[in-house]
């Protein structure tokens, strides 16, 4: 059995080589990024014409780094994979102490050249002789926000942990992802973002089944394209799903079956198809898009999973609310039933001109609903056995602001919860500045919120279908 | 340690194939796969001649599909060599005479297994189950609404073989035609258990044949009392 990767995430001692002064350099900008993550253990440089960078100490060569390295940072052209993989050699000769190295520059396999190819193949070989884990090359690397590692050249890292990891196939891709999350209002963080470039020897189905097993990882995100070790990926994923959920983005949906194939079955196979089928077969969780991805990351991560897929829209505003109920169609969810008694209970809390039960679990409490009706309405919902999660969709009006609905939704909630009520509610708060402020309050508070119908939507869809995997486990 | 037949008849046809330097299976060495399998198929009997198509057709009794078995024929339709419905000896017997002559007409030296004599499949509903092999997936089977505009319907659904029957029954709960299978306008629910289970033995041919390039059966009919296969079309790889 190989070296776990456990040094990948939490390594004792990071040398990076080809950090530079230069900060046009990719080298420095890992550097950069090492420092900025607030990486708490032993760095060196290795770099012959310089004396420290950033002020860390360099060195000529990776084997006079006298403090412990577990982890190499390849930044240097893939024309030095000669020299370095003797200096891995040696390093791992002399001091037994590499555990990892990360192979961050370009030009090797996917070139298609024979050099390229060649110094991949060397790379590699250096490193499984010497017992070291290959990442790369040619990738993003890897980010660990708990651990404060950082191997990436990317700039604006969202530095917040979450219990969300993403792993993904594409270092562009997964970097948008990552970047654009950990900017959005409510930034999303991530626990360990993995881009693994070329595979020339860690791949995705070990990673994969590492993040499953990754006590911290609540949820995996997985994007992948093509891979011709489908199968093996594919059934780490259903190792992982047994503990935690994976969503998968996947793009290629246009691949069409062989134009050549002699069956229909041939005709009709198309890698997407395929991989769709497994994605079923194994529990992963598809979404189609970027947006949606985050959503549904961060709703796994925060909220508790619906026994269910029957849903409860409570809105304060009609149109908003019958355009939550198309979004509920559009994914799949449908409207719980309530009870008499839930009825019941709503008409007494609310205002006279309240619209209770039309249809079946959508209640309009009309603009002039105030602050504590609207907790208690809530409430009463979510105690009704027949209602898996509620959508609560509010727009401030002069009679209810949306901080006093936020207080009163707050004070509620811990009641609840003592109650053993543990149902995902779903605010969407609309909209724009005038909700920051209440967004804010129920985020610090712990509360996920929502910016439309179609992000709760889409978001309880996937963890319906999570719920209703689990029950029907298959196995490879 | 002696091989199961039903290995042993994949390796064999596997072989035969191989030696003849062709990739398509007949429809009788399809049906000598399938029967050691447990995919079931309509009775059937390989005939060489006339006289006992009508003995064959006379054994299986009610209407007889009659259609040439030949390693060279491809498009058996066009060639005018299937005939379906052929009620009784008589019939049958010329049936028989018939697909032979248009054989020899369509392809003079067309190697001629035989005639198959097979009992016509009551009604139910035509689903197609294919199987291949993929170059980054291996073994993979599919499902799915079958018939002649399979593939303009496009209501298939995909797995890695082998599977399960649990899983066989959420590939069939997936199709947009599944409300055929539970009954609709009147008609009986078909019996999904046998189904499932069918499904469940085409993955495992699928999963145990690595020379397998494609599998068509289509339509496997599934009715009240069971499933049938009417059709196998094999290609290797």
């Amino acid at each position: 059995m190989a070296t776990s990767l456990d040094a990948l995430f939490r390594p004792r001692g990071i040398a990076v080589a080809g950090a530079s002064n230069d900060p046009t350099k990719p080298g420095h900008q890992v550097l950069h990024n090492l420092l900025e993550a607030g990486y708490a253990g032993q760095m060196a440089v290795i770099n012959p014409n310089a004396s420290a960078v950033l002020g860390v100490t360099a060195y000529p060569d990776l084997a006079s780094i006298p403090a412990t390295v577990e982890m190499l940072i390849l930044a240097v052209p893939a024309a030095t994979t000669p020299a370095m993989a003797e200096a891995i050699r040696l390093r791992k000769l002399q001091r037994q102490d590499l555990r990892v190295v990360v192979a961050v520059a370009g030009g090797f396999a996917e070139t298609h050249t024979e050099e390229g190819r060649a110094w991949q193949e060397q790379l590699a070989e250096a490193c499984v002789s010497a017992g070291v884990r290959l990442v790369g090359p040619n990738c993003v690397g890897i980010i660990d926000n708990r651990n404060r590692v950082d191997t990436t050249f990317l700039t604006g890292v969202h530095r917040r942990s979450s219990g969300i990891s993403l792993l993904s196939q594409s270092g562009a891709m997964g970097a948008w992802m990552a970047l654009e999350w950990g900017a959005l209002p409510v930034p999303v963080g991530l626990n360990k973002f993995v881009s693994l470039g070329n595979m020339a020897e860690v791949d995705m189905g070990e990673v994969l089944d590492y993040l499953g097993q990754d006590p911290t990882t609540r949820a995996i995100g997985l994007y992948v394209e093509g891979n011709p070790r489908a199968r093996a990926l594919m059934e780490a994923a259903a190792r992982a799903t047994l503990r935690k959920p994976v969503v998968v983005l996947k793009v290629g949906r246009t691949d069409q079956g062989s134009d050549a194939a002699k069956s229909h079955t041939g005709a009709l196979a198309g890698a997407d198809r395929i991989y769709d089928g497994a994605f079923r077969q194994y529990g992963l969780i598809r979404t189609t898009r970027v947006d949606d991805f985050a959503v549904t990351l961060s709703a796994f991560d925060r909220l508790p999973l619906p026994l269910g897929g029957r849903v409860a829209v409570l809105t304060n505003a009609g149109g908003p609310g019958v355009y939550a109920l198309d979004a509920l169609a559009d994914h799949g969810l449908s409207l719980a039933q309530f009870s008499p008694a839930t009825k019941a209970s709503l008409r007494a809390t609310l205002p006279p001109f309240a619209s209770v039960g039309d249809p079946d679990g959508h209640v309009d409490m009309t603009g002039g609903v105030g602050p504590r009706q609207v907790a208690q309405a809530v409430a009463a919902a979510l105690r009704d056995p027949g209602v898996d999660a509620l959508f609560h969709i509010f727009i401030p009006t002069k009679f209810n602001s949306a901080e006093e609905m936020a207080r009163e939704l707050l004070s509620l909630l811990p009641g609840l919860k003592r109650n053993s009520l543990d149902k995902p509610l779903f605010p969407v708060l609309l909209s724009g500045h005038g909700v920051a402020q209440a967004r804010k309050l129920l985020e610090e508070n712990g509360i996920m919120t929502f910016g439309s119908p179609d992000q709760a939507a889409a978001a309880l869809a996937a963890m319906a279908r999570y719920t209703s995997a689990r029950q029907k486990p298959a196995r490879p | 340690m002696a091989r199961q037949p039903a290995h042993e008849t994949l390796e064999r046809i596997t072989a035969t194939c191989t030696a003849q330097e062709r990739l398509q299976l007949t429809e009788w060495e399809t049906y000598e796969i399938f029967r050691q399998w447990q995919i079931p198929i309509a009775p059937c009997e390989l005939v060489g001649d006339p006289s006992e198509a009508a003995a064959a057709a006379e054994r299986l009794g009610g209407p007889v599909a009659v259609k040439i078995v030949s390693p060279d024929i491809g498009h058996k339709t066009e060639a005018g060599c299937v005939r379906l419905n052929v009620e009784g000896p008589l019939e049958a017997s010329a049936a028989c005479a018939e697909v032979l002559a248009n054989g020899r007409s369509y392809k003079s030296d067309a190697r001629i297994d035989g005639v198959l004599i097979q009992r016509m499949a009551p009604s139910g509903v035509e689903l197609i189950v294919g199987g291949l092999h993929d170059r980054s997936f291996g073994p993979v089977i599919m499902t799915g609404v079958g018939g002649i505009f399979t593939e303009v319907m496009k209501d298939v659904t995909f797995r890695l073989a082998p599977v399960s029957e649990e899983q066989a029954l959420l590939m069939l709960q997936e199709l947009k035609g599944y409300p055929l299978l539970t009954g609709v306008r009147g008609k009986p629910p078909v019996d999904l258990k046998a189904l499932a289970r069918t499904l469940v033995a085409i993955s495992q041919l699928v999963a145990n044949w690595p020379q397998l390039g494609e599998l068509d059966l289509n339509p496997l009919i599934a009715h009240e009392q069971g499933v049938i296969a009417v059709d196998g079309l094999v290609t290797l790889r």
